[in-house]
């Protein structure tokens, strides 16, 4: 690239220009929503996808970095999440008994069962990690799949202390009712997920991070230079279990009530599916994963492709939807951009200055995607598409 | 004591099951390393079919060989249409079979309905066989049955996998599939013949369990559950393993449900977390 | 609970009717022009409310579309567009209307789940805009949107078939109406006929493990108990059980005079299956949704076990009464592709859909000021709907009838479930008095008790 003043400018543009783009946009969104809808929609808009989206790309975003910093694709997740919606419960609901004689309930103030939720959801990740720190590939796979399910069964099954079946509800967030105040919540839940994503990616350059990373690719050599790796997988796990307990008090805070359908066995697929749509080796990819996920599983039922009407058969949209991501984008939705993207670049480049300049000024479909990291993490290190990627 | 061997005896028959769901599932592993996630709807499947030729023809044995050969199929083309294209990357395969699995069985709600079937056992095992030492001293011909079923077929699996040609082609492939490759032996071939035998596995255990207990939307779910759950206990490959597994299983549930039901499928959970804190590849399971 | 059968003929038309209806709905649906001339509409009775004019008054239906409650979640659509098409159709014109104000309906489909429910309730209220929202079909999802309710006071809530007690008995939602009677009064007149008419003494009860068998069995208890009866066991099947073989074996095999079992569709086809392989004797006394006719319909070797089962329900298949007739006539020639019988969970969507329709009427379709006119009439609301007369208590809880049925083999060999008697204006509390013991906690794995 040439070192003229306009392509300078092209490349800071390129840098900065549009992360900030998603940023503003991140802000903007629900200011901007009551122009298009009546009151009504621009709260579920705010919310129910906003908010939302938010929500289950930090517990997404907690898989992402386990796979991507650790190697370890988890489907405990969403049950430490839970866990963690659990406590908040315990914790901020007033004293009562329940029908079967326990007593439940501290009557703290949201803040501080959050605090202590996330301490504890912290501990849980930690343990699980322990539990599960010696296992590999898809045994690891599956003894976290396991945690996750025998954790749905016990709140399912335990009306004493964890409300069985029906579970907790009246649960109300610093924000109050998200109801009442969709804006507040919404940017509650943007500073938590920018805070996350932002930590994250800072973790990752610390000399811990590199750790991670090193014990990731060759586990042996790190031992052998004296590392002890299953005390960082169990440090990974730890953190894994503070990003997704920060999803689960949010997630509480958000639905007002918590049951063990937040925790069964589809919650727990989709945020491995989020994840895998968003691009498992993107960060940003949980959030992206997030949206499109949202958006296909409220609207599905409204699809009509070729004539053919998928309100009955939303389920098979979703199926398709996800094969054909899988097979086309390896990498995901992120991926799938991102690879364009520099393809793109890369051709431009090629001709000139002035062309790589006015490369900057190319429309991005998603602004959201050129904020996302470089590549940390192929899906699979078989994977011949993977090769092209430095690491 | 006849509290304990009758649970003990439910034990035994289920696990049965269990090993005949989870034999095709381990097969396809052991070999492929193809965490197949549409296990459960295959099993669906081939108990649908089952319903569907049972009522049709009457015979129940028909319907037990409509169930292996249609999901046998369904299993070539899937293999052949997806898997095969990405040999090697275990979890895009197991991703795409995730995403097999909700539109099968989306498809076949569409199909059946949210309705509950049962396929009626052939009339030689219909009724129930007085056993002296369980409870009521009576016990169900088909449930008995079933430990023969398993049987019949580990023996078969067995025979095939170290008496044959195509067996000692598996055998070497699961220790190392290049060399079987470079031995001139056409791998992609014996890669297809063991996932059509482990789908039509999977059919066949939906015909046999179908006949036990009944059909309905959601049995995917339970029944790739538990096949992973059998199956990561005993060993992933492992058929012994398996038999292993589904012992362990099937005990700790009924004995579970008899003695603690509140917390009884929480039990099958933790034994497996166990097992895999302490010996993480499985029992049978050799080291990753 | 879902609907049990071998049967091809059975099958083949459910399998239809899920087809069909998989053709026929859509988002924000309007009824077909044809629907209005096939039902049995009675004309005047819309006329009568002539006064709306000028807006859309937007019903949401909520129902169960996936999993095991797919076929109930059907029919419970079928029951909300029979009613509209009943009541809410005009001569003149297509679609259905109040007066002059056309009312629309929006379905959402959830999975049984609380969390699910919710979220799709929100999507209703908030994204489709709906002014009075029916449903949802099973008991902790009742819950669940009574909750929600409490913080949406300018809507109205409308209950679909869920039948938990606390749905409305303790902590009720101001803006939440139930016009189908709960899971303790469907089982109303059950437990006084098992033990002063069938001598029932000694009872084991098996039932899934949550809220709606928890209310089930303390309607039964209610009565069982207080006549003098002995429940001296309780089995609690943990939801997703499918092998009952060792809840079978925990069943005492003397001293039993009857197993009361709880269970739906599948379940309940796998015990009664398992209890008969086992060689059991016991006579059973089931719930609402444990023999309706398609488990009676299922060839297998509990059948003839299965004569002198008694049962009590806010419906009945064979209950011949003039205006039960004319429903089931309406039903078959508005979803010919339906049912054999409009179930449990079509009556009690309908039922609901009738009191919104009647409520609607009696304030000229006026939704303003937050709904205040709207609800306070329809507290008011009372009708004879198909099996009797419907009036709501201050909880805003339906009174209404119930039958206690006996399976008896016909003459043509098949089992069917003869009314034994109809109880009618059956309250919340089946009779108790509001300080009886039994009212004294929820009803719960452990209560009420009498070992």
């Amino acid at each position: 690239m040439s070192g003229t003043a306009a392509a300078a400018g092209g490349k800071a543009a390129r840098r900065w220009g549009l992360p900030l783009a998603g940023i503003a946009l991140l802000i903007l969104y629900p200011l901007v929503l009551p122009l298009l809808f009546n009151a009504n929609q621009a709260r579920y808009w705010t919310l129910s996808i906003g908010s939302q989206s938010l929500i289950l790309g930090i517990v997404a975003l907690s898989l992402i970095f386990m796979s991507g910093y650790g190697g370890m694709v988890s489907l405990a997740q969403a049950a430490l999440a839970g866990f963690a919606a659990y406590m908040v419960a315990l914790m901020n609901l007033l004293p009562s008994t329940t029908a079967t004689g326990g007593t439940i309930g501290l009557g703290l103030p949201s803040i501080p069962s959050a605090v202590i939720a996330l301490v504890l959801a912290t501990l849980a990740g930690a343990l699980v990690g322990a539990i599960a720190s010696r296992s590999s590939g898809i045994y690891f796979l599956m003894l976290t799949l396991a945690i996750a399910v025998g954790f749905f069964y016990v709140v399912l099954q335990n009306y004493q202390f964890l409300g069985g079946h029906i579970g907790f509800a009246g649960i109300v967030g610093p924000t109050g009712q998200p109801r009442q105040n969709p804006i507040a919540f919404y940017y509650l839940c943007l500073v938590v997920a920018g805070l996350a994503y932002v930590g994250l990616r800072y973790l990752v350059r610390t000399q811990l991070g590199l750790t991670f990373q090193g014990i990731r690719d060759n586990p042996r050599r790190m031992r052998a230079l004296g590392y002890r790796v299953s005390l960082h997988r169990v440090a990974i796990f730890a953190i894994g279990g503070f990003v997704a307990g920060l999803s689960g008090v949010l997630g509480v805070w958000y639905r007002g009530n918590i049951s063990p359908g937040v925790v069964d066995l589809s919650r727990t697929i989709d945020v491995l599916i989020i994840a895998v749509v968003g691009g498992l080796g993107y960060p940003i990819g949980a959030f992206v994963g997030a949206v499109a996920f949202l958006i296909l599983d409220i609207f599905a039922s409204s699809v009509t492709l070729f004539g053919f009407s998928f309100d009955e058969r939303f389920n098979t949209l979703i199926g398709l939807a996800f094969v054909v991501i899988v097979i086309v984008a390896p990498h995901g939705l992120t991926g799938l951009v991102d690879r364009g993207w520099r393809a793109a670049r890369r051709r431009f480049s090629s001709v000139g200055a002035p062309v790589a300049a006015a490369a900057a000024d190319v429309p991005v479909e998603n602004p959201m995607d050129a904020i996302a990291a470089p590549p940390i993490d192929p899906i699979d290190q078989r994977d011949p598409d993977s090769m092209g990627i430095s690491r | 004591m006849t509290d304990f061997l009758t649970v003990c005896l439910n034990g035994v028959t289920l696990a049965a099951l269990y090993f005949i769901v989870a034999s095709g599932f381990t097969l396809i592993f052991g070999l492929l390393r193809t965490t197949n996630m549409a296990h459960g709807s295959l099993y669906v499947l081939g108990a649908y079919v089952g319903v569907s030729v049972v009522t049709i023809t009457g015979s129940w044995w028909i319907g037990l060989l409509a169930g292996f050969v249609a999901v046998a199929l369904i299993g070539i083309a899937i293999h052949l249409g997806l898997l095969s294209w990405m040999a090697g990357q275990d979890l895009r395969q197991a991703l795409v079979t995730i995403g097999l699995s909700i539109i099968i069985a989306d498809l076949l709600l569409a199909h059946y309905g949210g309705i509950t079937y049962q396929i009626p056992p052939p009339d030689f095992v219909a009724g129930s066989i007085s056993l002296p030492f369980v409870v009521g001293g009576q016990y169900s011909a088909y449930r008995l049955f079933m430990i023969v079923i398993a049987a019949a077929l580990g023996g078969a699996l067995w025979l095939i996998l170290n008496r044959t040609r195509v067996g000692m082609y598996i055998r070497a492939g699961i220790d190392d599939r290049d060399m079987l490759s470079a031995l001139g032996v056409n791998v992609s071939r014996v890669f297809l013949f063991v996932f059509a035998l482990g789908a039509g596995l999977a059919g066949l255990s939906g015909v046999v369990g179908a006949t036990a207990l009944s059909i309905s939307p959601g049995e995917d779910g339970r029944y790739l559950l538990s096949s992973l759950v059998v199956v990561i206990v005993g060993g992933m490959g492992s058929l012994g393993g398996a038999a292993i597994g589904a012992l362990i299983i099937g005990l700790a549930e009924q004995i579970g449900l008899f003695y603690a039901p509140t917390y009884s499928i929480f039990i099958t959970f933790v034994i497996m977390a166990a097992v895999l804190a302490v010996r993480p590849q499985g029992i049978m399971g050799r080291p990753a | 609970m879902t609907f049990t059968t071998t049967k091809k003929l059975v099958i083949l038309s459910a399998a239809a009717a899920i087809l069909a209806a998989a053709c026929s709905s859509g988002n924000a649906t309007t009824a077909p022009a044809g629907s209005a001339a096939a039902g049995t509409a009675a004309p005047a009775e819309s006329a009568a409310a002539a006064s709306c004019s000028g807006h859309t008054i937007s019903l949401g239906g909520l129902a169960t579309l996936e999993g095991p409650f797919a076929v109930p979640g059907q029919d419970s659509f079928r029951g909300i567009e029979q009613a509209l098409n009943t009541f809410a159709t005009r001569a003149d014109k297509k679609g259905w209307w109040l007066g002059d104000c056309e009312i629309t309906l929006t379905k959402e489909g959830s999975d049984a789940t609380p969390a699910v429910a919710l979220e799709k309730a929100k999507k209703l209220i908030e994204q489709d805009n709906v002014d009075i929202l029916i449903g949802p079909l099973s008991g902790d999802e009742g819950l669940a949107i009574k909750d929600y309710a409490k913080t949406v006071p300018d809507k109205t809530f409308v209950n679909g078939s869920s039948a938990a007690q606390d749905t409305t008995f303790r902590d009720p939602a101001p803006n939440f109406f139930r016009f189908s009677t709960d899971g303790a009064q469907w089982q109303a007149g059950l437990g006084s006929y098992a033990y002063k008419t069938k001598n029932y003494h000694n009872v084991v009860t098996v039932a899934e493990d949550y809220s709606f068998p928890y209310t089930q069995v303390g309607g039964f208890m209610y009565e069982f108990c207080a006549a003098g009866g002995h429940v001296i066991q309780k089995n609690w099947v943990p939801l997703g059980t499918k092998d009952y073989s060792s809840v079978v074996s925990n069943i005492p095999t003397s001293g039993v005079d009857a197993i009361y079992v709880a269970l739906g569709g599948s379940d309940a086809i796998n015990f009664f299956t398992q209890y008969a392989q086992a060689g059991g004797k016991a006579k059973f006394i089931g719930g609402s949704i444990t023999v309706d006719q398609t488990v009676l319909g299922t060839t297998g070797a509990f059948q003839d076990q299965l004569v002198g089962t008694i049962t009590a329900s806010p419906t009945s298949d064979t209950a011949n009464e003039p205006a039960w007739n004319e429903y089931v006539k309406a039903y078959h020639e508005q979803f010919p592709d339906g049912l054999p019988y409009p179930g449990l969970f079509a009556l009690s969507y309908y039922n609901e859909t009738v009191g919104v329709l009647k409520g609607l009427a009696a304030v000229n379709g006026d939704l303003s000021n937050g709904q205040q006119a709207f609800m306070q009439a329809l507290a008011k609301v009372a009708f004879d709907g198909p099996t009797g007369h419907i009036a709501l208590d201050q909880n805003r809880q339906a009174i209404g009838p119930n039958y206690v049925s006996e399976i008896q083999k016909g003459a043509d060999g098949k089992l069917a479930a003869v009314v034994i008697s109809k109880a009618d204006n059956v309250n919340q509390t089946l009779g108790l008095p509001a300080d009886s013991p039994y009212l004294a906690q929820p009803v719960s794995r452990d209560f009420p008790s009498c070992p």
